[in-house]
């Protein structure tokens, strides 16, 4: 009686193996990067090798003491922060739009949306450099924030949609029946209650931007963002620098996710 | 101050409204008295939540007029209305907590905070809450929740009070004593209360009126009383109740079904159509003696104990199957295709209209 029993318990605990073991390959493939990425911007030598001959910090003091790149760092930061206020801005009353009133057309229009992921980015690139050529905003940073929001709205419009969609829009009726006005009650009741979304939407949207190299290549003229400082650098002189400059953006992304997260658990708890 | 005892408080005019093409409502009159508990009742598209939703605010007629209190509100938005609801998930506000969901209106309404609080709390004194303000609505149980619902509809002192089948997430026992939890509010605030429901047992129970509601239209409008004994048409017998509906010809001595039973009546009708419910049937081994009744012998056909009262189907020799109610009782119950007589008197067998929509066809 005990064998079959045994054998199946056997098999479960043999599955269960493999799906852990599975998933820590997976971990490790997404992360090999960064065990690379790490050790080299601590290298000691001019060159990029792994593992380095030897450790310093110099590289890091080349990027806190450079002008110029410190002048990238600023720039990427600027543009990520406006191009994030504004394609979260325009995603918002996209999503909310073919969340409520459109909904008939919302299938399509979610889809036309998420063109801007599916163009090839050189093609994006080109196009947005005749437009704003015409226009004038080639070789401004404002022209690299409009051209970044385009690409970030696809991402902030996926998850903003999804939020809305989880959220029970009878709260915002509830509301306008209690004496607020449509906007009030968007502002107090729907936007507290999406704000994971919106914070992931805004987070992922600065990512985009702030990562970004095709389209700062075409429209950044003698300045240029943190990828395309990155990108001269490697073509000009390869040295750890770069290595660095990525150790740096990590952390910086650890942190804000980390923030996020937290912000994020904080509210799970108190709605569960 | 208009004197309010000769104006409704809620009167709809040819209310009319069309989606596209569906008619959701064709023609609605309807006046409710101030400080009555009427209750709409329909099954699903039956209209009573478009219907719903014009009374609040959230939706406008085609054509028609609606004034609340004297007042013309056809066009009025939601929160110019002064109307109190409750959604039937309660649409509570998941980051307020329940002090702060009770204030919210109040805020709505330039109150000071101090002021808001106050009322907020003393509304949730009103539904036994007032130690849970400082917990978010998902910490409270479905009637708790439901509680909170109603204090949030009535702190802000509104002219009408809507209650969107509240009831129906609640488990058998808790409704039964939240209706009688909202009725007893209700009375003791004098407000206007609206109800729509499905439910027509709950609307029994709770309504002073029923308006039963189908295909767009109030079918008929009237105390519990007389829609369940009185129903106009066959819509809504078959709705409130349970109900053998009998059609046939009609003959001097009565009633003569299709099927060869005589079903004499108390007052005579040219409807063709009889109702008797299903309580009304007697049920006994030996035949029943006495005067004004119809006797009927059959077969007990099947059998349902619903713990209170046994429910019988018996298939009537020459005749048609009746459903029979009787109070359970354990020492003579019947068995499938046992012989029984069926009695039921005279007055006991109603005649009903036919549909309006039948009629014209």
């Amino acid at each position: 009686m005990s064998h079959p029993l045994s054998r199946l318990k056997a098999s479960e605990w043999l599955s269960r193996g493999l799906l852990s073991a599975f998933s820590w390959l997976v971990f490790l493939f997404l992360v090999a990067p960064l065990l690379v990425v790490v050790p080299i911007s601590f290298s000691g030598g001019s060159y990029l090798r792994f593992p380095p001959d030897s450790y310093s910090v110099r590289w890091y003091e080349t990027y806190f003491t450079s002008q110029s790149w410190i002048d990238a760092t600023l720039l990427s930061i600027l543009v990520g922060v406006v191009a994030t206020i504004l394609s979260v801005a325009l995603g918002f009353l996209f999503a909310l739009g073919i969340t409520r009133g459109l909904r008939s057309w919302s299938g399509t229009l979610e889809k036309v949306a998420l063109a801007p992921m599916i163009v090839p980015s050189i093609v994006y690139s080109v196009s947005m450099y005749s437009l704003f050529s015409d226009l004038g905003l080639v070789g401004t940073w404002y022209g690299i924030a409009l051209a970044h929001t385009v690409l970030c709205l696809p991402f902030v419009i996926i998850i903003l949609t999804a939020g809305l969609k989880e959220y029970d829009i009878d709260q915002e009726t509830a509301a306008i029946g209690l004496g607020a006005s449509r906007l009030v009650a968007i502002r107090r009741i729907t936007i507290p209650q999406i704000r994971s979304s919106l914070l992931s939407a805004a987070f992922l949207a600065f990512i985009t931007s702030f990562d970004e190299l095709v389209v700062a290549m075409f429209l950044s003229s003698t300045f240029g963002t943190l990828p395309k400082k990155m990108f001269d650098n490697i073509r000009l002189q390869i040295d750890p620098t770069i290595a660095a400059v990525s150790v740096l953006e990590i952390v910086m992304i650890v942190i804000v996710m980390f923030v996020l997260l937290r912000m994020n658990k904080g509210k799970a708890s108190r709605l569960a | 101050m208009p004197d309010l005892r000769n104006t409704s408080a809620l009167k709809l005019e040819s209310i009319r409204k069309t989606f596209g093409r569906v008619d959701a409502l064709t023609s609605i009159n309807l006046e409710v008295n101030a400080g009555e508990f009427l209750t709409i009742l329909g099954p699903s598209g039956s209209g009573k939540t478009t219907l719903l939703r014009l009374i609040a605010g959230f939706v406008t007629p085609d054509s028609g007029r609606l004034a609340i209190f004297g007042k013309d509100m056809t066009m009025a938005s939601a929160g110019k209305r002064e109307i109190g609801m409750v959604f039937q998930h309660y649409a509570l506000f998941p980051h307020l907590t329940v002090l702060e969901n009770v204030m919210f209106p109040l805020e709505m309404r330039k109150h000071s905070r101090r002021d808001a609080a106050d009322k907020a709390s003393a509304a949730l004194a009103a539904v036994r809450l007032d130690a849970f303000g400082d917990r978010y609505p998902k910490q409270l149980s479905g009637g708790q929740q439901q509680r909170v619902a109603l204090a949030r509809a009535v702190v802000f002192e509104p002219k009408l009070l809507l209650l969107d089948e509240p009831f129906s997430a609640l488990d058998r026992r808790l409704r039964e004593s939240m209706q009688r939890e909202v009725k007893q509010l209700q009375a003791s605030l004098n407000l206007t209360t609206i109800f729509i429901t499905h439910d027509q047992e709950e609307a029994l129970v709770m309504s002073d009126r029923i308006a039963v509601i189908d295909r767009g239209t109030i079918q008929q409008l009237g105390t519990p009383n007389e829609i369940y004994y009185h129903p106009r048409s066959i819509t809504v017998a078959q709705f409130i109740g349970e109900s053998n509906i009998l059609e046939g010809t009609e003959t001097p001595e009565g009633l003569r079904t299709s099927s060869g039973m005589l079903l004499r009546r108390a007052s005579p009708s040219t409807s063709g159509r009889v109702l008797v419910r299903p309580e009304a049937i007697r049920i006994t081994r030996e035949p029943a003696t006495g005067g004004a009744t119809n006797q009927f012998k059959g077969k007990i056909a099947s059998r349902t104990f619903v713990g209170g009262f046994t429910i019988y189907q018996v298939d009537v020799y020459g005749g048609d199957t009746l459903t029979v109610r009787c109070l359970a009782d354990e020492g003579s119950m019947f068995e499938a295709s046992q012989e029984v007589n069926l009695s039921i008197r005279e007055a006991d067998c109603r005649p009903v209209p036919q549909d309006a929509k039948d009629a014209g066809a």
